[in-house]
């Protein structure tokens, strides 16, 4: 971005921040105007990147620490801090060390070869293999280094194919379509589900590892089946059968190998019965943390190039969310806009569609960030609204922009906007309505939320 | 100062400048890239390298992204990857018609410090 925006950005997020949290509003508590303040900056500087994301995670925790405690009984600045150690950023910081220890010894690549090689010759298997192995990998590693493993194993095999034949752009569009569906899975698929969980544990209501999953990977399920079959109508394949050659992936299975997959089968395992050992989830994901730098497996470069940015990043998420929870924002927006009688299919229409919209042009994290918090205040809507939130929030399928798994295959240079931007779209759409599905009659019956 | 600047390698002994690279890759070590003068064998240079970028430049970036996949950034994500080979070819031409500086490589690093 160009210097003279990138001053008109700060420069309006601050001026903003000065007049909505200074003049003073009727009716409104100091603590919540202030914190409104930030959040309308947050808003401003991370819609527009002006600055780095994370940089305005630090810029949040310090305007909340300085601005609004004092307005609070009770509450101190520290409270703003805690969220960037919370048990979410734990969790997430093991799945990370996870994902760094299979990609290090290639037992991702391992997994995918081992699957792709039993797909078969058709057309619409290979896309289910292709699609499903990226949806399982992208649960349990970021979607963007799914993305980029499998793109790198389908770009030979688009390359023979007929230039003609539509398969091509389908298995482009299918593979991060896939990456994005497969992160709603899992607590650790994407931070917008992250941020979720933390949200509803600052409000009292635990969501477990086992639980998250019960919830969001029948939705997720059935949006990939779905995407699916829309690429297979959309991209029909020119050829009854293709050859496919997948290298077979061997990894030489020495003791580091076996004690990384060791370690997450345990790590796994350890979440998902958290019920059972009663130790927390978060507690759990130092598991890898500790066994793969104390044994070498991982080294300190390794440590210093983990996503330290993404996890600040959430932290500023939380913190806010925090914040507008505690200093009665989100009862005070409810009320004065109006909205406490609002039927909940309203509210469920209402906050995933500004989701799916917002998620397409500002990052997932982002994006959640800002509407999760918002979605905690609307009790008419349930705890499930802020969990249709936390997935509409990976529905970013319309741009290269929208997510880097998007962009990823863009780069490949064979997919045009208008065939991710139509399939998208769709896709989008769908997901609206599964997700509120989910969340107004399915959800609320599990008794989990 | 100029944006860049563009320095040959040359032998120190023989002052040749056909030189070859020989990659060191060891398990556990950075890749460190050794040159030597094809003339007379003398070493020139060894360099520690962040990221390597080969002629298939889709497939390095891939690989790359597969490592480090924690962009946030999905914007700078896209250009990035959009960009990326057109960006290697366009610099690679570039520093190839860039005249040579006579400077020493330290002073060069030095005046392109940050």
């Amino acid at each position: 971005m160009k210097t003279g925006w990138r001053i008109f950005f700060v420069g309006l997020a601050a001026g903003l921040f000065a007049v909505v949290s200074f003049i003073p509003i009727p009716g409104m508590e100091l603590a919540a105007q202030r914190t409104m303040g930030v959040f309308i900056l947050a808003l401003i500087l991370w819609v527009s990147e002006a600055i780095p994301l994370y940089v305005t995670s630090f810029v949040i925790a310090a305007l909340l620490a300085i601005f609004v405690p004092q307005h609070i009984e009770g509450v101190d600045y520290k409270v703003f801090l805690a969220p960037f150690f919370s048990p979410v950023i734990l969790l997430f910081l093991g799945g990370f060390v996870l994902a760094r220890g299979l990609e290090r010894y290639n037992l991702d690549s391992v997994l995918a070869s081992a699957i792709l090689r039993r797909v078969g010759k058709r057309p619409w298997a290979i896309l289910a293999g292709f699609m499903g192995v990226t949806a399982l990998l992208s649960m349990w590693m970021s979607n963007t280094a799914a993305t980029a493993l499998m793109i790198a194993v389908a770009l030979p095999l688009v390359n023979t194919m007929d230039r003609e034949d539509p398969m091509k752009i389908g298995m482009l569009l299918g593979i991060p379509f896939a990456a994005n569906l497969g992160g709603m899975a899992t607590p650790i698929g994407t931070p917008p589900n992250a941020i979720a969980i933390a949200s509803l544990r600052d409000a009292g209501i635990s969501v477990n590892f086992l639980e998250w999953i019960g919830l969001a990977l029948p939705a997720a399920m059935i949006l990939l089946v779905v995407t699916w079959v829309l690429i297979l109508l959309l991209f029909k394949p020119k050829t009854k059968e293709l050859t496919f050659n997948v290298k077979r992936k061997v990894s030489k299975m020495g003791w580091k190998e076996w004690l990384v997959l060791g370690t997450l089968v345990a790590t796994v395992l350890g979440w998902l019965t958290g019920r059972l050992h009663k130790i927390p989830d978060a507690i759990v994901s130092l598991a890898p943390v500790v066994v793969f730098f104390a044994f070498g497996l991982l080294g300190r470069k390794d440590f210093r190039s983990l996503g330290w940015d993404v996890l600040i990043l959430m932290g500023g998420g939380l913190a806010l969310g925090r914040a507008v929870s505690a200093s009665g924002l989100d009862t005070w927006l409810v009320t004065s806009l109006g909205m406490e009688g609002l039927p909940p299919v309203a509210l469920f229409i209402g906050f995933t569609l500004i989701t799916v919209v917002l998620t397409n042009f500002i990052s997932n994290t982002s994006s959640a960030a800002l509407i999760v918090p918002l979605a905690m205040g609307f009790a008419a809507g349930g705890n499930s609204l802020v969990i249709s939130v936390a997935l509409a929030a990976s529905a970013s399928m319309l741009l290269p922009v929208s997510t880097p798994p998007n962009a990823i295959a863009f780069g490949s240079g064979q997919l045009k906007v208008k065939h991710m931007f139509r399939t998208g779209l769709i896709v989008a759409v769908i997901a609206v309505g599964v997700i509120m599905l989910f969340g107004l009659l399915i959800w609320p019956r599990l008794g989990i939320v | 100062m100029e944006d860049f600047q563009v320095r040959l390698e040359h032998c120190p002994k023989c002052h040749s400048v056909n030189t070859e690279n020989l990659v060191r890759v060891q398990t556990g070590e950075p890749i460190r890239v050794y040159v030597r003068c094809r003339d007379c064998g003398t070493f020139v240079a060894r360099y520690r390298l962040e990221r390597y970028t080969s002629d298939k430049t889709n497939e390095s970036l891939l690989r790359y992204l597969r490592k480090h996949g924690h962009s946030i950034s999905s914007r700078i994500g896209a250009r990035e990857v959009e960009g990326f080979s057109a960006e290697v070819e366009r610099e690679f031409a570039e520093t190839s018609d860039a005249p040579h500086s006579d400077k020493r490589l330290d002073e060069l690093i030095w005046e392109h410090r940050r």
